[in-house]
């Protein structure tokens, strides 16, 4: 990574032309390691090798010193340990305080001058320190070509590793004391040569292997190139920490107030270009990368780094594609907006790697770009990449309604409330009584409501999607549960499919008292936690046995949630969803019914907000045709309680009176549409849409 | 049980690759005794008049949509099922009976990639074909579809 990157040139580097220094950006045809190659378990040998950071770094940790993924961890130990700016690093994280955020950002970004003198120099002492007595040598650099021809170049790291070991080993005198040895200290590819730097006194060692035969290929050994790099010159001046370097631009490109993150026209910030970050392609591939290392080291928590940027600008870096960038949306995968303005992207293919990223992006800056010309149309497919797009280049493009059903997947039917077509209050009474019940008294429940033909059966569904705004990655746990899963998908055994059927009271109650502790949501202060279904099935088995073709009953559906209790503390643990399906016939269990069939399915929580009806969308269509509500007559002591009247014909009334107001038609017609919809102000409100055209002059309130 | 397996593997192929045949799944349009239109499809709380709806809903203005089962459960609801207007003892054939299916699983809608993925649940309950029953035909499903409903739950 950065760290690694190699010796930079003596000198400061001629400011190069913004569309150059990006085109160079984005092309990346070094091998994907860094350009450095380190080696195992040398902690002393890092120390040395001139390389500030990665000193530090090694001897902090094991194993491989060249893996991508560890470099920005590396990174920021190196900053807690020596860096005054002082990057906060891993710890763990209590709450969220959005004021000690903001604070540990603006500290992490560093003041204006983040790469003062004095953090140099203290940098400088804290490695001397530890370097010991070959501070004053410098390293002489020296090019080998052959190796992409050898037998090695088909090795992962295109035997970059292999190369440098055989180096090593033939230059070293077999008899010479280990500290004698001859080490590489730094190495980099360039094409099909390879650079490497050795200690000047170690120089004519490796020239001595010119022309040796390397896994089949005879090598061509040639340097020393330029004057022999001064370490302490060249820490001083032409390897200031690169990382410092990078938070000073983070720290001069963020605004606090707005939330921005301004990566715009990278390519002539005078500070990158003056550190050498686009000379070489290998270091310009490797930039943006540990940009967005950078910032993910600033922040513990995904939900601190979403709320302290909101918006990224990458205006003006003539990026030809996204491939340079890409990890911007690993990185910050839910800001709202972007500027993209002022590229060269230019077709769709351009964009490719952020489709389906950013799935809270609101607002898509494209301007500028061929795209614009190129793609007529790609205004479409944005729409489709990015579910939450309301604003394509500062043009609203669809409403905020609009874009919740695209990204639930658009359905040509609406999503309505539910459709409860109960009978007599049967479903309603169950549901009210059964739950509450569930969770504190399972016994009186399987013996009020199960008799000896009944059936229970649970099913997990451990795969099951979750709740889009679940952040908690962990998998919930279902060892409790598996043991008894009925899921026909994965268990084929008869014996199982049998005993894991519960029939009768005594089964049934057994198997209710060994599930875990629940609570349920409140049906009353929290329904829409719930989704009830329910409507009517014949041939019902007759506990009478008086009809053959059986009797009618109810089939209740319920969609949900509880939490598992923990008995011993009475708190709740793991929250879960359930799908419940009840069908109930007529009995000799509470209220005259009986649970004929009972399944429970429990999932992942999944939330509630895929049942929630699509009001914006049934509203708006409502209220386009009929701008005001209608104004109706409502009659003294409708609609409200009253001295031998139901809580239901209240509620009935109550409906009449709404959709009457919605649609404009009568009381009594908007009674019949409600009682045709199974009083559901949805259903009815459709009903009455497609109804609309066929209905008769007095079914509406006259105007 | 192999009621449910079958219906399960053939249903669901069905609403994404053989729309056309969708409502070859229902029992023929009825009513129950108090005059209630059979079957009973539900459709996230919309209602669907008769099978022939649900298959033009698929066929006309369905997008694309890719189902996975991840969870069924099935039991029997009446062990000893008289099909309506059947007259004397059941058939012996072993499918005298209705069976109450629960399904869990996701659905994808729309474009292959870009489809977000949605939980769903299902109860449907299957009642026996008469005519495939009584052996008075080959042709046409052992089970039909009494009543559905559908929902998404994630």
């Amino acid at each position: 990574m950065l760290q690694q990157a190699p010796t930079p040139p003596t000198g400061p580097r001629a400011t190069r032309t913004s569309a150059r220094t990006s085109e160079r950006l984005t092309s990346s045809r070094l091998p994907s390691r860094g350009g450095i190659q380190k080696r195992n378990s040398t902690p002393v040998r890092v120390d040395r090798d001139g390389d500030l950071v990665m000193g530090a770094a090694g001897s902090g940790s094991r194993g491989s010193g060249s893996g991508r993924g560890s470099a920005a961890g590396r990174g920021s130990t190196q900053s807690r340990r020596h860096d005054p700016l002082g990057v906060r690093s891993h710890h763990p994280s209590t709450g969220i305080d959005p004021s000690a955020i903001q604070k540990s950002i603006l500290r992490s970004m560093g003041s204006d001058e983040p790469v003062s003198r004095g953090a140099r120099s203290s940098l400088r002492s804290v490695r001397g320190r530890g370097r010991g007595q070959d501070t004053r040598e410098g390293l002489n650099r020296i090019t080998i070509k052959g190796l992409k021809q050898s037998k090695a170049a088909g090795n992962p790291d295109g035997g970059v590793s292999d190369l440098i070991g055989f180096l090593e080993r033939k230059a070293t005198n077999p008899d010479a004391p280990a500290r004698e040895a001859v080490k590489i200290k730094k190495s980099r590819l360039e094409g099909d040569i390879l650079i490497i730097s050795v200690r000047q006194e170690d120089t004519p060692k490796i020239l001595r292997i010119n022309h040796y035969m390397f896994a089949g290929v005879e090598l061509s050994i040639q340097g020393p190139h330029g004057k022999p790099i001064p370490l302490e010159n060249n820490a001083d001046s032409e390897t200031p920490n690169t990382i410092a370097v990078l938070k000073g631009v983070l720290s001069r490109r963020y605004n606090v107030e707005s939330k921005l993150l301004d990566l715009s026209q990278l390519g002539s910030d005078p500070e990158l270009v003056n550190i050498g970050m686009f000379s070489t392609t290998s270091r310009e591939s490797k930039f943006f990368p540990a940009l967005m290392k950078i910032c993910n080291n600033i922040f513990t928590t995904a939900k601190e780094k979403e709320e302290a940027i909101i918006s990224v600008s990458l205006a003006n870096n003539a990026l030809p594609s996204i491939s340079s960038v890409t990890t911007l949306a690993q990185t910050f995968p839910a800001i709202r907006n972007l500027d993209l303005s002022n590229n060269q992207l230019k077709n769709l293919t351009s964009l490719d790697g952020w489709r389906w990223k950013f799935r809270k992006l609101d607002h898509l800056i494209l301007t500028g770009n061929p795209i614009e010309a190129e793609v007529p149309n790609y205004k479409d497919d944005m729409l489709k990449w990015f579910p939450s797009l309301t604003t394509l280049n500062t043009i609203q493009i669809r409403s905020p309604e609009e874009t919740k059903a695209a990204a639930n997947g658009r359905l040509p039917i609406p999503i309505l409330g539910p459709s409860f077509r109960d009978e007599a209050s049967i479903s309603e009474t169950f549901v009210k009584q059964f739950f509450p019940a569930y969770d504190s008294d399972r016994v009186s429940l399987a013996n009020g409501y199960y008799d000896a033909q009944s059936t229970f059966s649970l099913s997990i569904n451990t795969s099951a999607p979750r709740a889009p705004e679940t952040t908690d990655q962990k998998m919930p746990c279902w060892d409790t549960y598996i043991k008894r899963s009925r899921n026909l998908m994965k268990i084929a055994h008869l014996p199982a499919k049998m005993s894991r059927l519960h029939t009768g009271t005594d089964s049934i109650r057994d198997a209710f008292t060994t599930l875990p502790a629940t609570q349920h949501p409140s049906l009353i202060a929290e329904p829409q936690k719930w989704c009830i279904e329910c409507h009517t099935v014949p041939g019902l088995p007759d506990p009478t046995g008086q009809s053959i073709s059986g009797v009618g009953g109810l089939i209740v559906i319920v969609h949900g949630e509880f939490s598992e209790v923990d008995v011993s503390t009475g708190q709740a643990t793991t929250i879960r969803s359930f799908d419940r399906t009840f069908v109930l016939g007529a009995g000799a269990g509470i209220g005259g019914i009986r649970v004929v069939c009972d399944t429970l399915v429990l999932r992942s929580y999944g939330g509630h907000e895929a049942w929630q009806p699509e009001v914006g969308d049934m509203g708006g269509s409502i209220q386009a045709q009929t701008p005001a509500q209608h104004t109706i007559k409502v009659p003294a002591r409708f609609a409200v309680p009253g001295p031998g009247k139901s809580e239901e014909q209240v509620q009935k009334e109550v409906l009449a009176v709404e959709l009457s107001k919605a649609t404009g038609m009568t009381l009594q017609y908007s009674g019949m549409c409600l009682e045709q919809s199974g009083w559901n102000l949805a259903n009815a409100a459709s009903a009455f849409e497609l109804a609309k055209p066929t209905l008769p002059e007095e079914a509406f309130v006259s105007r | 049980m192999s009621a449910a397996k079958t219906f399960i593997e053939t249903y669901y192929p069905a609403l994404s690759t053989s729309r056309s045949s969708l409502s070859s799944f229902y029992m023929p349009a009825s009513t129950m005794p108090d005059g209630k239109p059979l079957p009973v499809i539900v459709y996230n709380g919309n209602i669907i008049p008769d099978p022939t709806s649900m298959q033009s809903l698929f066929q006309e203005q369905m997008p694309e949509t890719r189902y996975e089962v991840q969870d069924y459960d099935s039991q029997v609801l009446n062990p000893h099922y008289v099909a309506e207007g059947a007259q004397g003892s059941a058939p012996s054939s072993g499918k005298n009976m209705t069976i109450l299916v629960t399904v869990s699983g996701y659905v994808k809608y729309g474009e292959a990639r870009s489809a977000a993925t949605r939980g769903f649940s299902e109860s449907i309950v299957l009642i026996p074909n008469p005519d495939v029953v009584g052996g008075r035909g080959k042709a046409g499903k052992e089970w039909l579809v009494q009543s559905q409903n559908f929902r998404l739950v994630v």
